[in-house]
């Protein structure tokens, strides 16, 4: 009997990722699902958001949140393709049930379950610039704030002791 | 009891905002609400400051590694870039 949890993966591709390979993509992760037993949920696509923190040079990637039903052996023919794939910069993934027979789940129920959160737009923008610049215009509201976000290094130790 | 330990000396008993509201769900998909946890820099915001009870503070700590591993949260923030 083969076993099987339910996953979700976080997928992020390169900046300049085409749909089209989207699509190739996830092709091949439904081939691998169907080849060693398992079940797809739910794709989502999260757009492109600016990264955290640079990922191999890159600054901004395509998030796809990808929810999965898969046998161990699903899992990591998963990962191994998302291993090589070069336009994979990043994925993680989290483990949402424990085991049970694969037919033991209730798909409906799993669907449910990855009604996945997508992240706030408004994240993309650093903390510490949106702070510091919400600051400076209220310091003087009179000239218009721009984007910009050096030259007011000096308040940061302030802050932090 | 000795009257040094008779109560806190200022301020009030923190509640915990995760007991406080039980909506409220620790997720590692929602940085804009994590991010009340971690402080300017970055780091985590120990719960002696944020009063989360212990077993919140674990599940946000796990959150917040979480999201960092996907870039949705930083590992720090040196404010300059």
């Amino acid at each position: 009997m083969i076993m099987a949890r339910s996953y979700e993966t976080i997928i992020i591709t390169r900046p300049d990722y085409e749909t089209d390979s989207v699509e190739k993509l996830h092709e091949r992760l439904l081939k691998a699902i169907d080849e060693k037993g398992g079940v797809e949920l739910k794709l989502v696509d999260w757009g492109r958001r600016k990264l955290a923190y640079p990922i191999s040079g890159h600054r901004k990637g395509n998030y796809y949140y990808w929810g999965f039903i898969a046998s161990p052996d699903c899992l990591s023919e998963v990962h191994r393709f998302l291993k090589l794939s070069s336009d994979v910069i990043r994925f993680q993934t989290i483990t949402l049930s424990d085991a049970k027979p694969l037919g033991a789940f209730d798909i409906v129920k799993e669907k449910e379950r990855v009604e996945a959160l997508t992240p706030d737009p408004q994240d993309d923008e650093d903390p510490i610039r949106r702070d510091r610049r919400d600051r400076r215009r209220r310091r003087d509201d009179d000239e218009d704030g721009d984007d910009d976000d050096d030259n007011d290094d000096d308040d940061d130790d302030q802050e932090d002791a | 009891m000795r009257p040094e330990f008779r109560r806190r000396r200022f301020g009030r008993r923190k509640v915990c905002p995760f007991c406080a509201d039980k909506t409220l769900y620790i997720d590692y998909k929602t940085p804009s609400m994590l991010k009340r946890f971690i402080t300017e820099r970055g780091r985590i915001v120990p719960r002696r400051i944020s009063g989360v009870c212990a077993a919140h503070q674990r599940q946000l700590q796990e959150a917040v590694k979480r999201a960092r591993m996907v870039a949705l949260m930083p590992f720090s923030m040196s404010g300059i870039d």
